[in-house]
């Protein structure tokens, strides 16, 4: 068990620094320029939706092409490990439409927000969990060598 | 709240709660398959079968496996951890008898087996249990 929580805060270590390099920049252009802090605007562009798609289908990959995975477990149980990043990116192709618009309303702006938070959560979740489950498969791979 | 933030709410809490299950699933299954059992017991299965003869030109071969194995397991490595089981034949001159011992899985580039060998141990898996003379 203290194998998996560590093996799963190494990998949230890992995540956090990485998502604090990439919003690091943006923090700094703030207090820099002072400027009232919108969070629509800020995730108008997608760069975290970008991330969150990328991220989410880099780890389904891994999952679902690793020659051993791919030929255990059910196939109801391997399915819920392709949901999850087709849910990502059904969320991020319909909040980028969002933020396509000229004049979105502030439903729409909720929308997209809540959108954001949804497919940035399922990909942490669904890295954590993938990745701490692929680490531990591979150490375990690697004792037997 | 509206119907696209409810749908989307919703469409969440399945993924989240099915990953989980699935995932707790994976879990268990890794768990088991890392203490399934003492490699003395797994080393030490007998299982006779009936496939004598076609077994005996490969004698050498599986003497030198049943070794490997052995120093293997003497030095606290699971050759067959995390896998599915196939069962490496050992003839026995003493009982005169076939013996089968747990070893590791089927893929060719890990278990270094005799490809025809190999096939025996395809055709005889669901064969484990029976006994030598039947």
């Amino acid at each position: 068990m203290l194998a998996y929580v560590s093996t799963a805060a190494e990998w949230l270590f890992w995540t956090l620094l990485a998502s604090l390099a990439q919003l690091w920049w943006d923090l700094l252009t703030h207090l820099h320029e002072g400027l009232q802090f919108d969070l629509f605007r800020e995730l108008q562009p997608g760069i975290l939706l970008f991330v969150a798609l990328a991220t989410t289908w880099g780890v389904a990959i891994d999952y679902h092409l690793d020659e051993a995975l791919a030929t255990k477990g059910s196939f109801f149980r391997r399915l819920w490990f392709f949901a999850i990043p087709m849910l990502v990116m059904v969320f991020v192709f319909w909040a980028y439409s969002i933020s396509r618009q000229i004049n979105p309303s502030d439903a729409d702006r909720t929308s997209f927000i809540t959108l954001n938070v949804y497919s940035i959560g399922l990909c942490a979740i669904y890295v954590l969990g993938s990745k701490t489950y692929l680490l531990m498969h591979q150490r375990q791979e690697k004792r037997q060598l | 709240m509206n119907v696209s933030i409810a749908i989307a709410t919703a469409l969440t809490i399945i993924a989240v709660a099915g990953f989980l299950f699935a995932l707790r699933r994976e879990v268990a299954n890794l768990d088991k398959r890392t203490s399934s059992s003492a490699p003395a017991a797994q080393v030490d299965e007998l299982v006779r079968m009936t496939t004598r003869e076609e077994l005996k030109p490969f004698q050498e071969e599986l003497a030198r496996l049943l070794s490997d194995l052995r120093a293997q397991t003497a030095r606290g490595q699971l050759p067959h951890e995390g896998y599915h089981y196939n069962f490496v034949p050992m003839l026995s001159a003493a009982d005169n008898r076939i013996d089968l011992f747990a070893f590791e899985d089927s893929r060719p580039s890990r278990s270094g087996l005799n490809p025809e060998l190999r096939n025996v141990f395809r055709r005889r898996s669901d064969r484990q249990t029976l006994a030598l003379n039947e």
